[in-house]
């Protein structure tokens, strides 16, 4: 089932699905690595606030992003 | 490498990827910053000298990518597209190669002449990360040179590279293989390039201009645009985009992917991990340090501590600082004979005092700094934008916001020459107009005189509330100024948050200078005008020149047009406040630093500053209403011409007035509403 990432609870492994959003926002995800396909971590995330990712899936350490509400709820993922 | 002097680098790399710290030991530190043109992003430019040839040094802001989505990846793209630097150095992250190479892939495509220094190689071995930067360079066709920009590992082979590689040209480059349809289609949008606008591509590349257009980037549209036969290029490559997109439905996504299956590939095979992920320092901290309950409560315990911190090293270095600046030196000044004693007046009580009392608190804005870059560079400040993040988003803020406001309690100045890192325009602008409201060192000193003269054994909570008026009001403005000021909806926020590392500490001592020095620069500056000028005003009144010893006489400042103005406003506009003339000149001097009020207070009630709080007590000077009223104002009305100047020069006059004029209605306002309430009370 697809989820906007702002619904994810934290610990679970997610894939990335769906971005819709605009332009902007799909190019900065991109740049940061978050493109559809990829597996998310989320490691910690607020209520209605901010999640904090990591690409789960990078050869590498990925360094944690976080990413606003507005923007989670444009990002969906299915269970991975 | 041809004989010419002039070369210009550019460094390039994505955020976190020590670039700074590359650009500071290739440029020895010395750096002239200024603004790119028509925004301010800073722009920091020094130069390297490697035998005796001397290279300019451009530090491109820190971005991912290339696309004309942000304001930093337009400019530097532009920088490389169009003043042709001689050599762009691109900073790769060694512990994140994926993300760090995407850029270098895009730089690649813009023809640049580039070389790459891996950098951070010890931090990725450390975490079990090998990288084989013979085959990487070997597959990007460009050098690669691993560093460890922090101890300087490196960098002297680095210099070599550059030495060795400035103004060669480079060809073009089919780095990423758009695969059949998109590389007929690239060759097809060339060849009309060619046809009809034959002078861009004199100018640019010409895959990287085809590949641009087909992703329908919206700047280079509207380059291509500019030239005779532009439109008629458009409008085919619209035509061809359409064709695509029977076999392709999203182009931009499609070429991305293509990207970073390019990086994949690459990453694959030059990155050895010999070490499985395990538990990490980071892993660990942050399960407590983001807990959404637990976070919030070491947040305030960690910026609590920075406080006390930099209060209790720096009170006795304040203390001397204004022993030998307001007592040994004043008093040197006035006891020169040979100054004619207008001049010696000038010099001591105007500038040596005015200017010295603000320089006193030199140590005190230091350790602040200190504190707040080490807090910065271990990572933790990043963490504290994500806590209270969904809190300033009601306010129309992103978490980011933060770390303006929290500089803004050391000062303003620089905290409003943070707001800079805010990408949001709208956001970046309220975040600067009301970084003023976070009350900085200065205006402590005036809570505690008052506090201690009236409210005895509240004190304590008493000034802890100006703290947490400052917040409320800032950010119940911010929301005001994002409803009728700067509308629109907030860009997503996204931020990377590096893992906790131990800071150098060279590296935080030069953030915290460079923060102070901006400090001090203000006040030898700007300050030190606004102090003469009202000395000028003191020393004179209707009567004419008073005396050069009218600023230590209370009886003959009283009849200066300084006094003459204190009493005008005590008995207009601040007579509903009941603040007498001595009070409203404080103020009035307040205007031009808050450092200054106690120091004025100290002066108009004939009595030493220490004795303040015991003299205003004994006159009655204050009530808790009035006195609380005072404090009110204080922190409120505009901090010191200083801040006023940094907003005016970093977004222009309109918005230096708009700050002061918003400022004073709302200090005015609240004053006047603790005044009410008071009565209301019936204490007064």
């Amino acid at each position: 089932m697809m989820i906007p990432l702002a619904l994810v609870r934290p610990g679970s492994t997610v894939r990335v699905i769906e971005i819709r959003g605009g332009r902007g926002v799909y190019s900065k995800l991109r740049s940061l690595g978050i493109i559809e396909g990829k597996i998310l971590k989320v490691i910690s995330s607020i209520n209605g606030g901010p999640v904090i990712v990591e690409i789960a899936d990078s050869i590498g350490s990925s360094p944690r992003i976080v990413l606003g509400f507005g923007m989670c709820m444009k990002i969906f993922v299915e269970e991975a | 490498m041809s004989k010419k002097e002039g070369y210009i680098v550019a460094l390039a790399g994505v955020p976190n990827s020590g670039k700074s710290s590359i650009f500071n030991k290739l440029t020895g530190g010395r750096a002239w910053v200024g603004n790119w043109p028509g925004v301010t992003i800073e722009k920091k430019i020094g130069t390297m000298r490697i035998n005796s040839i001397e290279i300019e040094v451009v530090d491109l802001p820190g971005i991912y990518g290339l696309t004309a989505y942000s304001l930093d990846e337009i400019i530097a793209r532009n920088f490389i597209v169009e003043e042709n630097p001689d050599l762009v150095i691109v900073v790769v992250n060694a512990t994140n190669l994926e993300r760090s190479l995407y850029l270098a892939l895009s730089i690649l495509e813009l023809e640049a002449n580039t070389i790459v220094a891996l950098n951070m190689v010890d931090l990725a071995e450390e975490q079990g990360i090998v990288i084989d930067h013979e085959k990487l360079s070997e597959l990007l066709g460009i050098p690669v040179i691993p560093t460890v920009a922090v101890t300087g590992s490196g960098l002297k082979k680095l210099r070599e590279l550059i030495l060795e590689y400035v103004g060669r040209s480079k060809g073009r480059t089919n780095i990423v293989d758009y695969g059949y349809d998109l590389e007929r289609a690239i060759r097809d949008v060339e060849k009309i390039l060619q046809e009809n606008v034959p002078e861009i591509i004199r100018k640019y590349p010409s895959r990287w201009i085809s590949i641009k257009l087909l992703e329908w980037d919206e700047d280079v549209i509207r380059k291509v645009k500019s030239y005779a036969g532009g439109n008629e290029v458009i409008r085919k490559v619209e035509k061809i985009r359409a064709e695509l997109q029977n076999k392709i439905d999203d182009l931009e996504l499609f070429m991305t992917e293509r990207r970073y299956q390019t990086i994949l590939n690459i990453v694959k095979e030059v990155i050895k991990q010999t070490k499985a992920k395990g538990v990490t320092w980071t892993d660990l901290l942050d399960s407590i340090l983001t807990h959404r309950f637990l976070g919030i409560f070491s947040a305030i315990a960690v910026l609590y501590m920075l406080f006390r911190f930099a209060f209790e090293i720096s009170t006795p270095f304040v203390d001397l600082f204004s022993i030998l600046i307001n007592g040994y030196l004043h008093n040197r000044i006035l006891g020169l004979k040979f100054l004619p004693s207008w001049l010696a007046s000038l010099l001591a009580d105007g500038v040596t005092n005015g200017v010295g009392t603000v320089v006193s608190f030199l140590p005190l804005i230091m350790m602040f700094f200190l504190g707040l870059a080490f807090l910065e560079d271990v990572g933790y400040m990043t963490r504290i934008a994500y806590l209270v993040d969904k809190l300033f988003s009601k306010f129309g803020l992103s978490g980011k916001t933060v770390i303006p406001l929290v500089i803004g309690f050391g000062c303003n100045v620089p905290a409003v020459m943070a707001t800079r890192t805010i990408e949001d325009e709208n956001e970046r602008k309220t975040a600067a107009l009301i970084a003023p409201l976070a009350t900085c060192s200065a205006r402590l000193p005036v809570y505690m005189v008052i506090a201690y003269a009236v409210f005895r054994q509240v004190a304590g909570a008493v000034v802890l509330s100006m703290y947490i008026w400052s917040v409320a009001l800032a950010l119940l403005v911010a929301l005001a100024l994002r409803k009728l000021v700067f509308k629109g909806p907030s860009a997503g926020f996204v931020m990377e948050m590096p893992p906790y590392i131990m800071p150098r500490s060279d590296i935080i001592g030069m953030k915290m200078w460079e923060r102070s020095k901006r400090f001090l620069y203000k006040a030898g500056s700007v300050i030190l005008i606004g102090v003469i000028f009202i000395w000028l005003l003191s020393v004179t009144g209707p009567s004419g020149f008073l005396g050069a010893n009218a600023l230590s006489s209370p009886r003959l400042l009283e009849h200066s047009w300084t006094g003459l103005l204190g009493k005008a406003f005590s008995e207009t506009i601040f007579r509903p406040l009941n603040w007498d003339w001595r009070i409203s000149v404080a103020l009035i001097f307040g205007f031009i630093a808050k450092e200054i009020v106690v120091g004025t207070m100290a002066i108009l009630y004939g009595i030493g500053e220490s004795g303040l709080p015991a003299a205003l007590a004994k006159l009655h000077a204050f009530t808790p209403v009035t006195g609380y009223a005072f404090m009110i104002f204080v922190l409120i009305y505009v901090p010191c011409i200083a801040t006023i100047a940094t907003i005016r020069s970093e977004m222009g006059s309109k918005y230096a007035v708009m700050a002061v004029a918003y400022e004073l209605i709302l200090a005015y306002t609240l004053a006047l509403a603790v005044i009410s309430f008071g009565h209301l009370l019936g204490v007064m």
